[in-house]
């Protein structure tokens, strides 16, 4: 059992900042991070033997946490309520945009929201989860090729809507008329 | 205004959390602490020698396999991919009282979910979009929640097309999920795929009437010929629209309209594996190659 809690000590103390960190910012409230993050190493904790070592670790937290954070989002009740339970204040550092500032982040989220569930969070692991392509690899268990090609993908899209709300010029390729291509420069337009 | 935004330096100006304050007040937080406390009594499972987690190793030809979500649960299933025309399907009842079901090539889906409804389990199938010569097969089952083995238990001899279990129809309370993979609709990206040069798939046939191995820009002119986009990844190297110089080493479908090519650069030497369709020898592929005159011919 001590070693047990030992290697489970390791574990929480290396990554649950950053499972807190990654349900804050997709549910926007400290209580239900907590409520993920407990029930995420609730089941390391429980199925200890089955976490892989190593680098493999943070990819597996990630993929318990991101079917933790399904299963709340279906409004599904029966997750251990931990945070509630134990009436815990959690941390919360929100970014604020400074008022009155010109800020295109306006334009970007608009960008952002125009994508398909599945490229916001590739984009969001990548960018604000820090997520490699084999980690990403590893939380969605498919392999590195479709990671790669997904991510390519989604960059794609979002390049195509940073276009469309003016952050992105806007290429049209020369073998396929009509449809987006990604924003190479032009030198005679540069 | 700024000719490139970088999508990821632009998805990062909207993350709505300072991860490094956060990070700094979570690491001293009493909730942080009470939570460790909370879990760390809680009973620890005990590992199990037969987890059902057994993913066995696919075939080269499926590079892409879909990502199975289920509670890590459910497994890939032996014999998915297209392989000799062997299915057999058999339920029997073990004296215990366990059913044990096993086929050999292809699950039928359907005729599992039938047998398991018989004895009132509850099966919930879902389906995923496929390349069209994987339309029809399982590519997923078990029980959503963990149930102890005694109830579920994958048999010890599974082989690449082979595969069993045995369920306790009368201990199991769960939910019993099926993958079946289906036609994908128009537009709609696979969620897995063959190789394309599988006989059923775009390129069917295609090797049978080019030169090996299969230059890039080669496979580019049949490619814009077919009305197929191309996402280009050149070994070790991100994806690009641009034609890459170097051999073919494999194709996938990502949808109806879109390949995934896979490209060693000229001069590269670094050890991959190549298509086994698009090896010197290749006419041994008799039902790949009959379909030459109407992919690879022009």
């Amino acid at each position: 059992v001590d070693e047990a809690r030992g290697r489970f000590d390791e574990i929480y103390e290396a990554y649950s900042g950053l499972i807190y960190a990654y349900a804050l910012r997709r549910t926007g409230d400290p209580d239900v991070a907590g409520d993920i993050v407990g029930e995420t190493f609730l089941v390391a904790w429980r199925k200890l033997a089955d976490v892989p070592a190593g680098e493999q670790v943070r990819p597996w937290l990630y993929a318990v946490a991101r079917r933790t954070l399904s299963t709340y989002r279906r409004g599904d009740q029966r997750r251990q309520r931990l945070v509630h339970r134990l009436q815990l204040d959690l941390p919360s550092h929100q970014v604020q945009t400074p008022a009155g500032e010109p800020d295109d982040r306006a334009l970007i989220a608009r960008a952002f929201n125009a994508l398909g569930p599945r490229d916001q969070e590739l984009l969001t692991l990548v960018g604000w989860d820090g997520l490699s392509n084999e980690e990403l690899a590893d939380t969605f268990r498919c392999s590195r090729a479709v990671v790669r090609v997904r991510l390519h993908r989604a960059r794609r899209r979002f390049q195509r809507e940073l276009a469309e709300v003016g952050l992105q010029r806007h290429v049209v390729s020369g073998h396929e008329p009509g449809r987006w291509a990604p924003a190479h420069p032009d030198p005679e337009e540069a | 205004m700024s000719d490139q935004f970088d999508p990821v330096d632009c998805v990062r100006r909207l993350d709505p959390v300072d991860g490094e304050q956060l990070a700094t007040e979570w690491s001293t937080s009493d909730a942080k602490t009470a939570l460790f406390q909370e879990i760390t009594t809680m009973p620890v499972e005990t590992p199990s020698k037969t987890r059902t987690v057994q993913r066995p190793a696919a075939p080269r030809r499926a590079v892409l396999v879909a990502a199975l979500a289920i509670a890590g649960l459910v497994v890939a299933v032996p014999g998915v991919l297209p392989g000799p025309d062997t299915a057999a399907y058999a339920v029997r009842h073990l004296p215990d009282g366990l059913l044990e079901v096993s086929w050999d090539g292809d699950l039928d889906g359907e005729a599992l979910a039938a047998t398991l409804r018989e004895y009132d389990v509850d099966v919930r199938v879902e389906t995923e979009p496929v390349s069209p010569s994987m339309v029809g097969q399982v590519s997923g089952l078990g029980p959503l929640e963990q149930q102890g083995n005694a109830v579920f238990e994958w048999g010890a001899n599974a082989s690449e097309t082979e595969s069993s279990f045995t369920l306790d129809p009368t201990a199991f309370s769960g939910t019993f999920y099926l993958l079946i993979q289906r036609a994908a609709e128009p537009g709609e990206r696979y969620a897995a795929a063959a190789e394309a040069f599988t006989p059923g798939e775009v390129l069917s046939g295609l090797q049978c009437s080019v030169d090996l191995p299969l230059r890039g820009e080669v496979l580019a002119a049949h490619l814009d010929r077919l009305g197929q986009t191309a996402v280009w990844n050149v070994v070790d190297v991100s994806s690009s629209d641009a034609v890459p110089q170097g051999e073919v080493l494999n194709v996938h479908a990502i949808d109806a309209e879109t390949v995934d090519v896979m490209v060693r650069l000229d001069g590269d030497t670094t050890p991959a594996d190549p298509s086994p369709y698009l090896t010197p020898g290749h006419e041994t592929h008799d039902d790949s190659c009959a379909a030459a005159g109407s992919v690879g011919s022009g």
